[in-house]
């Protein structure tokens, strides 16, 4: 019954109950004690103990407690690498929850656009800190590959009558992986990077647009 | 001096004040009454814990404090005794004014008023133990120690309390 718990918040202040002890205290030494009591401080956490105690507060506290947790999570996921432990989150949660974001084909293919960019600088980051392993190599291409389709998709659905979008987006591409061409090409003459291949895909693009 | 016997203290009055202070106030309200009464049940306390060990803390200090409000109201002869006796006060009804207490609102107050007023309003055998059970969560062991009853009497006061305080709050 709430009704009880009600009468539960009837009590002393910090301020009453310390002067009370102190009273009790001194009666005590009075009495020829000779005995020196410490007002007992409660520990902080037990003074919030109290939100526990009732159902809601505690569904309150717990939710608020849980989106920290999961806030923190998908802060802490932003800047990880292929091979970190919040590296799943960032592509299995954060991006995909970023991804429902995107209505339209142009915004969609931008974004994938954006995510191709990000995963070829997780390969340059990764190269310069040497921990470009075959394993790691292969998530990242796999994710451009499959931004690579979605982003052709998304292109495809644009209508006639936005073409120049469709342009745009074209060129928008090809001078976003024109820009680390190079640099790619350098990290797989590495003696320390095995895969000859790796991002290959980023290559032929650029290639294949070079070509049209 | 026994060091412990100062943390035991200690620790029984941060576990129990709350409690206490709430218990007495319920039955005297007075809230400077039941500060006072409060401080002779730890100053009781302490002069037990010289000579004997306390095994059950929690109920020794309510119990104390109980004999010592029974004490309060003999003393205090205007006012009869009816709150231990079982016949009806005229002057039963509790006033928001005794409970000064700095942490209530005034519409926790209302609530809180009419809870006490019902709870006050059951028959005394019941009403102690109702309170003792669900306000200060004590095990009916504990309040069977306090009132000086078997565990089993105790149970069954509180069942049959709670279900009358149940039809009272039409719950």
């Amino acid at each position: 019954m709430d009704e009880f718990k009600k009468l539960k918040k009837i009590k002393l202040s910090d301020y009453e109950k310390r002067n009370l002890f102190n009273r009790i205290s001194n009666s005590i030494k009075e009495d020829g004690e000779n005995v020196e009591l410490h007002y007992p401080i409660p520990s902080p956490f037990f003074r919030f103990s109290s939100l526990l105690e009732n159902k809601r507060s505690f569904v309150l506290v717990f939710s608020v407690f849980f989106l920290f947790l999961i806030s923190t999570t998908v802060f802490a996921s932003f800047n990880t690498l292929p091979g970190d432990l919040l590296y799943g989150v960032k592509i299995n949660v954060t991006e995909k929850i970023s991804d429902l974001t995107y209505l339209t084909p142009e915004s969609r293919a931008e974004h994938n656009l954006r995510k191709i960019e990000r995963r070829i600088n997780e390969f340059e980051k990764l190269a310069e800190k040497g921990r470009l392993t075959e394993e790691n190599t292969k998530k990242i291409e796999k994710d451009v590959d499959k931004n690579f389709g979605d982003f052709d998709h998304n292109l495809g659905q644009i209508k006639k009558d936005t073409k120049e979008n469709k342009n745009r987006l074209g060129k928008m591409l090809r001078s976003d992986l024109q820009k680390h061409t190079e640099k790619i090409k350098k990290i797989r003459e590495d003696k320390k990077v095995s895969n000859k291949r790796a991002l290959q895909s980023v290559i032929e693009r650029v290639h294949s647009s070079d070509s049209e | 001096m026994n060091p412990s016997l100062e943390k035991i203290f200690e620790k029984a009055y941060a576990d129990n004040i709350d409690g206490l202070f709430r218990f007495v106030l319920y039955k005297v309200s007075d809230k400077e009454q039941a500060i006072d009464i409060v401080e002779d049940v730890y100053l009781r306390f302490w002069q037990t814990l010289q000579k004997e060990k306390v095994e059950e803390i929690r109920a020794y200090l309510y119990k104390i404090a109980r004999n010592l409000v029974i004490d309060w109201y003999k003393k205090k002869k205007s006012i009869p005794l009816q709150s231990f006796k079982g016949e009806e006060s005229e002057n039963s009804e509790l006033y928001l004014d005794m409970f000064t207490g700095n942490l209530v609102g005034i519409d926790v107050m209302l609530e809180v008023k009419i809870v006490i007023e019902k709870i006050a309003s059951l028959e005394p055998i019941y009403r102690e133990a109702v309170y003792l059970r669900f306000v200060e969560e004590m095990t009916p062991k504990e309040i069977a120690a306090v009132l000086g009853e078997s565990t089993n009497v105790i149970s069954v006061r509180i069942n049959r309390g709670l279900n009358l305080l149940k039809l009272k709050l039409h719950i």
